[in-house]
């Protein structure tokens, strides 16, 4: 398949997505709404990255603008070095498609197609036929060997997820971005889906952004960044759940 | 794709009920119209050929306009079928004085009133045994003298009539009565699909139909060997050239053709109708359900979208799935279509003209058209919600979120508002 857009190996200090001035606008006059406000922020390689924030602080939003699901309003977002303001809407469809893996926090799996169909369905859209051992190790790592010919309304929530996270893999993306992927979860499947989601870092040297508002399921992650009202706010390595919860509680206490 | 199309045609069955229905009408419609046409002509043409079978050249009047009657048929008389019986070629000579008479019913009604065609008055010609093979009696005798009639049987049993009865006829003339004395039978499909058919004497006939003495047409048969357009070459040569013309049989059948075709043409309308009006609420019944199904799954095509699938892979889905329901309804509307004309003669039968009965006749045509106006109709209306659905998808992915969520702890919350705030105001400016 011949590439349109040119992501030439970037060097190794090269992130694997970068946003720099990001700035999201909804609507305008009245209804105008500042989503993001110049925010600036790199997601390293083979690093899983928790971007937390209360409700409406903009995580949803700087996650769906980076992965190019929502144009941005001005500033700019790069994927592997892919400025993806430059890309027409096929290019970023192949782009997602190749570069880029999701999981949702909901509704995350076509009901009609089989585990392994959805697993599978990127790369089939793309034409392509995965990679056998590939699809081995990634249903190994997620756990899922005895329930690929499943549909989804016959798997549990968690091992719903653990379709997603594969599927997300499957296509050896550039970046994953998991928006709430435990939201829906009990705390138990909520901690498999995060350890799978470390682990395909960890071991698969995936790199994974996360949003979520959960502190627990922030302390899974390498680096924790804190987004308020549109604006990065703050970061934290190697975070701990409660490290985490008292940085909310300082924004919430000074937020008032 | 074509998989996932199926796998999404069959979890949605009922809400594709409606669409399969109005798709399945209108292909019924046109393939029973087209079917019935196709069957209806066969028919016709079976049926013109026993007509002609007997019959290889017609001898006719030249169809000059000539006032007189005796001026018109003058060269048709008996010495011309002597003439015409001694040609090399001619196997059988068989002079004819026939035309059309309108009959009345017991009642006094006339029969047939509304139609031109099909009121067929004839001479009756017996042959050598003294019985005439075309109009083999059924009951009764033949008619001897001018004060005699026999009718065709099916006519004598529509207009109330039993031998012995006083029948009233005209011509283009005063209306004159004469005496029911037998019933016969015939093939003739122009009797046969519901005409009237009167049998006279021979005298009477060429005084109605003709002049006295003369024939109206002469048929001939051709000896075994001798071609029909080498027969009427050759008869022509002994006509008089200004007054009588020779036709084939084939010609004729031809002639007849394409005014039986023009007939069936007209049965054809009123079913061709029925299907552009049921495809035509088709039409918005489709855009309609495939713009609620569109709509059903938009989380669903949101989510293809987003993990690569391009706005053609969408349009494509959604085309793919409307193109194996409008397949579906096609198939079951030709079968319907079937029944339709099976049906269509009974329906036609108040016209008066009887149908030929004869097998349906599916041709390829009536079949390749009910499946591309099926096909067609149904990816033709679910193209719109198809393109909507691709162009849609990614912004509203997110409107659509907020409900799938669980409530919010703080329902004031500035968040939530803003959240639906952004979404009306994208929805708005998105259209």
């Amino acid at each position: 398949m011949p590439q349109t857009f040119t992501p030439a190996a970037p060097p190794a200090t090269e992130p694997a997505a970068r946003a720099t001035a990001l700035t999201k606008v909804y609507g305008t006059g009245e209804t105008r709404v500042t989503a993001l406000d110049s925010v600036t922020v790199e997601f390293a390689r083979a690093r899983f990255t928790a971007v937390m924030g209360p409700s409406g602080s903009g995580k949803s939003t700087l996650m769906h603008c980076m992965a190019g699901l929502d144009p941005v309003t001005s500033g700019s977002t790069r994927i592997g070095g892919a400025e993806l303001a430059e890309l027409k809407d096929r290019q970023l469809t192949r782009l997602r498609r190749e570069k880029v893996g999701f999981v949702f926090q909901g509704f995350n799996l076509l009901p009609a197609l089989t585990a392994l169909e959805n697993m599978t369905l990127p790369l089939r859209l793309a034409g392509r036929r995965p990679d056998a051992a590939w699809l081995d190790t990634v249903v190994a790592t997620v756990g899922l060997g005895g329930r690929l010919a499943h549909r989804p309304a016959q798997l549990s929530g968690g091992q719903q997820q653990r379709v997603a996270v594969a599927r997300a893999l499957l296509s050896r993306p550039e970046i994953v971005f998991a928006d709430e992927p435990t939201g829906n979860l009990d705390s138990r499947s909520g901690a498999e889906v995060l350890g799978f989601l470390r682990d395909s870092v960890r071991e698969l040297d995936r790199t994974v952004v996360m949003v979520t508002h959960d502190p627990v399921a922030a302390a899974h992650a390498d680096r924790v960044v804190f987004l308020a009202d549109g604006r990065l706010v703050d970061e934290l390595h190697a975070p701990t759940a409660d490290a985490v919860l008292d940085r909310m509680l300082a924004f919430e206490s000074h937020g008032r | 794709m074509l998989r996932t199309a199926l796998r999404h045609v069959l979890a949605q069955k009922t809400r594709l009920i409606q669409t399969v229905l109005a798709v399945c009408l209108g292909v019924a419609f046109i393939s029973g119209s087209l079917v019935f046409a196709d069957s209806t002509t066969a028919a016709h043409r079976a049926a013109m050929s026993q007509d002609y079978a007997d019959i290889s050249v017609t001898v006719r009047p030249k169809s000059a306009p000539v006032a007189d009657a005796d001026e018109r048929y003058g060269a048709l008389d008996d010495a011309l079928v002597r003439t015409l019986a001694a040609v090399p070629g001619v196997g059988s000579v068989r002079p004819v004085a026939d035309g059309s008479v309108t009959l009345a019913a017991k009642d006094g009604t006339p029969m047939r009133a509304d139609s031109m065609r099909g009121k067929l008055g004839v001479a009756y010609a017996p042959g050598a045994d003294g019985r005439d093979s075309r109009y083999p009696l059924v009951s009764g005798r033949a008619p001897r003298n001018g004060g005699e009639v026999a009718l065709y049987r099916g006519t004598a049993a529509a207009g109330g009539y039993s031998p012995g009865d006083t029948v009233t006829l005209a011509t283009d003339g005063p209306a004159f009565r004469k005496r029911l004395v037998g019933t016969v039978s015939t093939t003739d499909s122009r009797v046969t699909a519901g005409g009237t058919l009167a049998v006279f004497d021979k005298a009477t006939a060429q005084r109605l139909f003709a002049a006295p003495g003369r024939y109206s047409s002469v048929d001939l048969t051709a000896a075994p060997g001798t071609g029909e357009s080498e027969l009427a070459a050759r008869v022509a040569a002994v006509l008089p050239a200004d007054r009588a013309e020779a036709t084939t049989a084939d010609a004729q059948a031809t002639q007849q053709s394409v005014l039986i075709s023009t007939v069936t043409r007209s049965y054809e309308r009123l079913p061709l109708l029925f299907a552009v009006v049921s495809l035509f609420i088709g039409t918005f019944l489709i855009v309609n359900t495939f713009t609620l199904l569109v709509a059903r799954r938009s989380r669903e095509i949101a989510l293809l979208r987003a993990i690569g699938a391009t706005r053609r892979q969408v349009v494509r889905s959604v085309l793919a799935e409307a193109a194996l329901v409008g397949l579906a309804a096609s198939v079951l509307g030709f079968v319907l279509g079937l029944g339709v004309a099976t049906a269509l003669p009974h329906m036609l039968d108040t016209s008066g003209d009887l149908l030929p009965a004869g097998p349906l006749v599916i041709g390829p045509a009536p079949v390749l058209a009910s499946l591309a106006v099926g096909v067609g109709v149904t990816v033709l209306a679910a193209w719109l919600p198809s393109r909507r659905a691709a162009r849609g998808s990614l912004p509203s992915r997110r409107c659509a979120r907020p409900s799938s969520r669980r409530p919010r702890r703080s329902p004031g919350s500035a968040a939530g508002s803003v959240w639906s705030r952004s979404c009306s105001a994208r929805a708005c400016s998105s259209r």
